[in-house]
């Protein structure tokens, strides 16, 4: 019986997956990883004959395998003990913050970034309008001396937005100074965004930039949440690290927003997002193609325009007081005209807060007109 | 449908198993061959007639052959041209137009290659092969034949299994005398595991590596092109023979054995030795069948050495229709004519411990030259392992070199006799805790391998493309 306990444990192992899995069929999203699963695929001429239906149902049934969350923390743990750090573009640093991979100085990124920098350039000097540049180096350039030596040298953050200087139209904001001190603090551990120290930083050098006064941070009132776990977290896989704090200012004006065609708002935060999948949406409920907020109060002056990413999200409710309207379009899901807004709108400052990934690897700003 | 996947391991296999142990004598063997055609079926149905072809017509050649003695060297070269015709439209006939007679794309050049035809072609040949020479006997019964060509263990890549080898233990089945061994599924599943963890553990992170380094050898340094060439190395041997492994042990739960493949190549003493221990049921073939008919060894030194140069060139066009597999066949070849007749003597006078330094580094070179199917990047690839270019090590290759070393390591160590040497050990010493040990051992990978699967996207048998 002892020879022959390995079949038996096999064959068990296999009917365990087989019938565990036909009861997981049924789940079509994957809180833990953050994305919808594979569902089961339409077979037609075309798909079963040119491996696809194959390809589509081995994706359908690993999806729903049993214990899938808890496999994928295996292998990721697997491999982070062997020294292989970096999974599905993750690394984990010394301290055990969870970075994305580097940013390629490659030609392909190269190329986008240029473009996208063209295009902005462009539209400073046609709308007459000063553009100021707010791209935050990565958490992984930030933290890079809490990684290997071997990964290090991938990160070429300050080589790639060094290209920004080439443009007299854009005035760069220098964060490196403000967010790589403290090596990766003002990023989040479990995010690729920075946090509320982070965006308070690059709050202040934009403002500064543009001749204003920052309001100091221990004025501002903040409101926070312990159980926050951010992209890097899901994609990791690594599920045994803590989750941490978040915190997000409270401006102190009143103020209604607009996302897109909804109907209007008086809060800037979604706080049963907090509670969901990516709790990085209590910030106007993610990225949307244009968002308008209205400041309130008496005396706010000015028009901005922030052509953005999600880094935006954190950095709009430190700007709010400081603006009359402040207005934000994702250039991922803007369709209408940017001129066309600058010109109804009054728009009098363009802001543009990216990441670097963004800029060097979406082509998507081409597409603002 | 490949063995290293989810729905294999966890769809097709336990309702398969379920059944074919269920079922027995006749019922069992034609659920077998129901079984292999839908796996066969599962990716590229559009291939499936072109399968019952070559059995349909290697079996009516294969009695005609025994029915009609006197013209049975024309249903012979009746099956060998249709199985080469087969093999050589499917795998040949585009390239050549294409890229050597620079004919224009056109409609009915086949884009992609029949899984396996390789395999199950070369095996109908041998098949016919073996009746025309007297060696077995056609079965009137072509679900037997069909059973032999499509079972689904070897199906796609090898190991390649003769009819002999195979023919009574389906018989067996077929009429109800042959019982599944149970030891025989517990060294099946062990072996099938083995392999399993061969691939998905080391064949496939290894593979990562490579990919990475493969791609700009420009920019990888000296030292950065040997780690990559290193990781292939040790990529196409634990895939290959990982495959190999599970399809025996796949074999074997099911009740058959099928010959080895692979014997520990990399710890070869010599060329020759490699090549006993590499795909041995290709290279047995290409003896049996190719390089024996033309006489051998039989007819002088220049005779051997032009039969291994047909050999060896047939050899590396079997891999695909590039000019770099006929390099590689011809790198194997000049080493083989080397160590049996011009440095016989020197190189049995070389320590063992150059010859263990020196052979992974000539193994290495050879299979740098069977990955790239472009002329172009081979040199590109060979620069950047020969010519030093200012830079030991480039930035990017550090960093994966820093990500897989341990694993290189790990393949380096399991290539080896070392896992083997160190399990029998311990089976004399402690053979209850050894056989614990391995249990538990196999069933941990088991569980790994299933974790590795879940995420890892990069996953095909190199050998597929053949």
């Amino acid at each position: 019986m002892r020879k022959h306990i390995l079949p038996i444990a096999f064959f068990l192992i296999l009917a365990f997956g087989f019938v565990g899995t036909l009861f997981c069929l049924g789940t079509t999203f994957s809180s833990a990883e953050r994305r919808v699963l594979s569902a089961f695929p339409k077979a037609d001429a075309v798909s079963l004959n040119d491996w696809t239906w194959d390809d589509d149902f081995e994706n359908y049934f690993s999806d729903h395998l049993i214990l899938r969350n808890v496999l994928t923390g295996v292998s990721a743990y697997m491999r982070l003990g062997t020294g292989t750090v970096g999974l599905d573009e993750i690394y984990r640093t010394r301290s055990g913050q969870l970075v994305e991979s580097p940013v390629r100085d490659g030609e392909a990124n190269r190329t986008v970034l240029t473009e996208n920098l063209k295009r902005l350039d462009r539209l400073s000097e046609e709308e007459g309008l000063p553009l100021y540049m707010v791209v935050p180096p990565s958490a992984g350039y930030a933290a890079r001396d809490s990684l290997p030596a071997y990964l290090r040298g991938g990160y070429r953050d300050d080589q790639l937005l060094g290209e920004m200087d080439s443009y007299p139209n854009l005035t760069v904001v220098n964060l490196w100074d403000a967010l790589c001190e403290g090596g990766g603090d003002r990023f989040y551990r479990t995010d690729n965004h920075w946090n509320v120290d982070g965006a308070y930083a690059a709050y202040a050098k934009l403002l500064a930039a543009c001749g204003k006064e920052a309001i100091p941070n221990d004025a501002i009132a903040y409101e926070s949440d312990p159980d926050f776990h951010g992209s890097t977290l899901s994609r990791s896989a690594l599920w045994l690290t803590s989750h941490e704090a978040i915190r997000f200012p409270l401006p102190d004006c009143a103020y209604t927003v607009q996302i897109d065609e909804e109907p209007l708002r008086t809060d800037l935060y979604f706080r049963e997002a907090l509670d969901s999948y990516d709790p990085y949406n209590v910030f106007l409920n993610g990225n949307h193609g244009t968002v308008r907020i209205q400041n309130l109060s008496d005396g706010a002056e000015g028009v901005v325009l922030i052509v953005k990413d999600s880094f935006a999200n954190a950095l709009v409710p430190l700007l709010l007081p400081h603006y009359r309207t402040v207005i934000m379009i994702d250039p991922r899901f803007y369709r209408g005209t940017v001129r066309e807004l600058i010109a109804a709108e009054h728009v009098d400052t363009l802001v543009c807060v990216c990441s670097l990934k963004t800029l060097a690897t979406d082509p998507a700003l081409r597409r603002l007109r | 449908m490949v063995f290293s996947s989810i729905s294999f391991i966890f769809f097709f296999l336990p309702i398969f198993f379920l059944l074919y142990y269920l079922l027995r004598g006749k019922a069992r063997v034609l659920f077998l061959l129901l079984a292999s055609l839908i796996f066969y079926s599962w990716g590229e149905l559009k291939y499936l007639p072109l399968m019952l072809a070559v059995i349909a017509i290697n079996h009516v050649l294969s009695l005609l052959i025994e029915k009609k003695p006197a013209h049975k060297r024309l249903f012979l070269i009746l099956a060998i041209v249709f199985d080469m015709l087969s093999l050589l439209f499917y795998k040949y006939f585009t390239p050549f137009c294409v890229k050597v007679l620079r004919l224009p794309m056109l409609g009915f050049f086949p884009t992609a290659l029949p899984l396996g035809i390789s395999f199950f072609t070369f095996q109908a040949m041998s098949y016919v092969i073996d009746v025309s020479r007297g060696k077995t006997q056609p079965r009137k019964n072509p679900l037997i034949f069909a059973t032999y060509i499509t079972m689904f263990p070897q199906l796609i890549a090898g190991p390649i299994v003769r009819y002999t080898d195979l023919e009574e233990q389906i018989l067996g089945f077929w009429g109800g005398t042959r019982r599944i061994d149970p030891d025989g599924v517990s060294r099946g599943v062990a072996r099938f595991l083995i392999g399993l963890s061969k691939k998905v553990l080391i064949g496939n992170i290894v593979a990562e590596a490579w990919q990475y380094l493969s791609v700009h050898p420009q920019e990888n340094g000296i030292l950065g092109c040997w780690f990559g060439a290193f990781c292939f190395l040790l990529q196409i041997y634990f895939d290959f023979s990982g495959y190999s492994d599970m399809a025996i042990g796949l074999g074997g739960m099911m009740g058959f054995t099928f010959p080895e493949n692979f014997d520990h190549p990399y710890a070869a003493t010599s060329v020759t030795e490699f090549w006993r221990r590499w795909h041995m049921s290709l290279t047995g073939f290409f003896r049996d069948y190719v390089y024996i008919p033309l006489g051998g060894n039989r007819k002088g030194t220049a005779r051997t050495v032009l039969n291994m140069l047909i050999v060896w060139s047939l050899t590396g066009l079997w891999h695909g229709p590039s000019i770099t597999f006929v390099l590689w066949g011809l790198f194997a070849w000049v080493f083989l004519v080397l160590e049996r007749f011009l440095l016989r003597g020197v190189i049995e006078r070389i320590p063992l411990w150059i010859k263990r330094i020196l052979l992974p580094l000539i193994f290495t070179v050879s299979f740098v030259i069977f990955y790239f199917d472009d002329p172009s990047e081979l040199i590109r690839y060979f620069d950047g392992m020969f010519t030093f270019s200012g830079v030991w090590i480039g930035r990017d290759a550090l960093s994966v070199v820093g990500s897989y070393w341990v694993w290189v390591l790990l393949g380096g160590l399991c290539a080896g006799f070392l896992p083997v040497r160190a399990y029998r050990l311990l089976s004399k010493k402690a053979p209850a805790f050894a056989s614990a040990l391995r249990t538990v051992l196999l069933l941990v990978l088991f569980v790994l391998c299933v974790a590795a699967l879940v995420r890892q996207s990069y996953n095909p048998f190199i050998y597929f493309r053949f």
